[in-house]
C-alpha cells in the first residue's frame, strides 16, 4: 500500500517535466534569438542592389515596316542633337537590335538624330539623316532605396523625319527606370520609297 | 407358427428403434417464477470488495482539488479523476484565472538592429491583458524615424520622428503549463500616418554633361498592414520576462504617391523584405492572488 502511494505521489509542475521543458525553451530562446540577430546583421549587410536602371533611360527597338520584324543595325551611327563633342551614342560598325536614349532632363524636348553609314546604297551622306524629336514633361521621382531618385518622362509627342524611318510608335508613354521597349522605329527596308517630308505624331 | 412368431418380433424391434427416431421432438420447459430483482447484483459479493465513497476521508487542496486521505498511513492523494486530470475525468478548459495578468515591454530590436547597420526605427512598446493565460489582447505603439544618405546612392531620405499602432492578439499554446513560459502566435493589425523627404537628390548625365540638384516634395502617406507573429516569452526573474517574436509583414493599403513610394514606413519597416522581428523585455503585473502550482497525478 505504502509503495503504491509512493508511486502516485503528487509531483509539482516546475520540479521535473517542466525543469526540463524550461532548459528547452530556454535553448530555443536564446538560439533562436542569436539566429535572428545574425538574420539581422545580414540583412543590413546584404541590400540587393537596384535591379532595375538607376535613371529614366528609354529604350528603344528597331523594326522593319514591312515585316514587322525586329531589324539588326550595323552601320547606323545615333547620337543626341548638340550633344556635347559630337559624341555617338550608337557607334556605326556597332551591331544593335536597340539603343537607349537619354533624355536632357532641364528640357522639355531631346532630338536624335540617325545617321545611316551605308555607302554603297548613296546614304552615307548627312544630308539622309533622320531625326526623332521628343516632347515630354519631367518630374522628379523616388524609386526605391537602391534604385535612388531621378527624373521620370511623359512623352507628349514625338515628331521624326521620314528619310529611312517610316513610323516611331510609342509603346509606353512613361518612361522610368523599368528595363522594357518603350519606342519602336520602323525602317523602311524598300529603296524604292524616299520620302523627305517630316511628319508628326501627337500621342 | 415359428414363422410368425419371427416376423412379430422383428417388427417390434422396428418399432422400437426406428419410430421413436422419427417422431423425436425437442422439449424446452420454462422457468417459471424467475426473480428479476437477482440480475445485476453480485450475490458473492463480500464485504470490502468495493469502495464505499461515503466511507473514504476527502478534502480539498488551495487550488480546490479533490485530495483523498489514507487514514491508515496519512498519505495524502489528489482524485485525479474528480480533478480531470486522466482521461475519462472532464478535464477543465483553462486552469488559469479570466484575468490572469496584465503585461508592458518595450522592443529592443530596432535599437539594437541600428546598433548592427539599420538605418530606420527608434522604440517600441507594447501592453498585454492576459486572459485564462491563453488570449492576449495586445497594443503596440512605437516611434520609427530615419535620417539616412546611403554611400552609393544620390539622396538623403528623412522621416520625422512618427508614432506608430499596432493592435491584435496572441495566443499562448500552453495556456494550461507554467505560466513563466508562452509560446503564442498573433496577428496584428498597423497602422501609420508619416511624412517623408527626399531631398539633395544629384542627378547628372554623363552623356548631355548636365547635372542638376533638387528636393521631392513633402509627401504624406497613410499606410495599413497586417502582421502574423510567432513566438516564445519566458520568466528571467521575478517579473521580468524576455521574448521574441518573428513576424511575416504584408501591406494592406498605401495612400497613392505622385512622386514614387517611400522605402521606410514607420512600424512595418523597410518596404522591401516581408519578414522583421522584435526582441523585448516585458514587466508582468498579475491580477490575480497566486493559487498552489497546480498539482498532476
Amino acid at each position: 500500500m505504502l509503495d503504491l502511494l509512493e508511486r502516485y505521489k503528487p509531483r509539482r509542475v516546475p520540479e521535473a517535466g517542466a525543469g526540463r521543458r524550461s532548459v528547452f525553451l530556454h535553448r530555443i530562446l536564446w538560439g533562436v534569438a542569436c539566429a535572428a540577430v545574425m538574420c539581422g546583421i545580414l540583412q543590413g549587410c546584404n541590400t540587393d542592389g537596384c535591379t532595375d536602371n538607376r535613371s529614366a533611360l528609354p529604350l528603344m527597338a528597331f523594326y522593319s515596316s514591312t515585316t514587322d520584324a525586329p531589324m539588326m543595325l550595323d552601320s547606323i551611327g545615333i547620337g543626341g542633337v548638340d550633344a556635347p563633342r559630337d559624341s555617338l551614342l550608337v557607334y556605326p560598325g556597332e551591331s544593335t537590335l536597340s539603343a537607349y536614349l537619354p533624355f536632357r532632363f532641364e528640357k522639355n524636348s531631346t532630338s536624335f538624330f540617325f545617321h545611316y553609314a551605308y555607302p554603297q546604297q548613296g546614304l552615307d551622306d548627312p544630308r539622309f539623316n533622320d531625326t526623332i524629336t521628343f516632347h515630354y514633361a519631367s518630374e522628379p521621382y523616388f524609386a526605391s532605396e537602391e534604385c535612388g531618385a531621378f527624373y521620370v518622362y511623359t512623352i507628349k509627342k514625338v515628331d521624326y523625319t521620314r528619310h529611312l524611318i517610316d513610323s516611331v510608335a510609342v509603346t509606353d508613354s512613361v518612361v522610368t527606370n523599368v528595363e522594357m521597349e518603350r519606342i519602336r522605329v520602323y525602317f523602311r527596308t524598300s529603296e524604292a520609297e524616299g520620302q523627305i517630308a517630316g511628319k508628326g505624331v501627337d500621342l | 407358427m415359428r414363422l410368425t412368431a419371427y416376423i412379430i418380433s422383428v417388427c417390434l424391434l422396428f418399432v422400437c428403434t426406428v419410430v421413436p427416431q422419427l417422431s423425436a421432438q425437442r422439449r424446452i420447459n420454462p422457468v417459471q417464477g424467475a426473480s428479476k430483482e437477482l440480475q445485476g447484483k453480485n450475490e458473492r459479493r463480500q464485504e470490502g470488495d468495493t469502495i464505499d465513497m461515503s466511507k473514504i476521508k476527502q478534502i480539498q487542496d488551495a487550488a480546490g482539488n479533490v485530495v483523498l486521505v489514507d487514514t491508515v498511513s496519512g498519505t495524502e492523494l489528489p482524485d485525479s479523476v474528480a480533478n480531470g486530470l486522466v482521461p475519462g475525468g472532464e478535464v477543465p478548459k483553462m486552469l488559469q484565472p479570466l484575468f490572469h495578468s496584465v503585461s508592458v515591454s518595450v522592443d529592443v530590436w530596432d535599437p539594437l538592429m541600428r546598433a548592427f547597420g539599420q538605418h530606420y526605427g527608434l522604440v517600441e512598446f507594447a501592453g498585454e491583458l492576459n486572459l485564462h493565460n491563453r488570449y492576449i489582447p495586445v497594443v503596440e505603439v512605437g516611434l520609427g524615424q530615419t535620417d539616412y544618405t546611403p554611400e552609393d546612392n544620390n539622396y538623403t531620405y528623412r522621416v520625422p520622428v512618427t508614432p506608430y499602432f499596432r493592435i491584435g492578439c496572441n495566443y499562448n499554446f500552453l495556456y494550461n503549463s507554467n505560466p513563466d513560459y508562452l509560446v503564442m502566435a498573433g496577428v496584428r493589425f498597423g497602422f501609420t500616418r508619416f511624412s517623408y523627404e527626399v531631398n539633395n537628390v544629384k542627378v547628372n548625365s554623363d552623356y548631355w554633361g548636365e547635372s542638376t540638384e533638387f528636393n521631392l516634395p513633402r509627401q504624406a502617406c497613410s499606410f495599413s498592414y497586417i502582421q502574423l507573429a510567432f513566438g516564445l516569452r519566458i520568466k528571467v526573474f521575478g517579473p521580468v520576462s524576455m521574448g521574441w517574436y518573428f513576424r511575416y509583414k504584408a501591406k494592406l493599403h498605401e495612400s497613392r504617391d505622385n512622386y514614387g513610394k517611400p522605402w521606410y514606413i514607420p512600424g512595418y519597416g523597410s518596404r522591401k523584405g516581408a519578414i522583421t522581428g522584435s526582441f523585448y523585455v516585458a514587466y508582468t503585473i498579475p491580477l490575480h492572488k497566486k493559487d498552489a502550482e497546480p498539482v498532476v497525478d
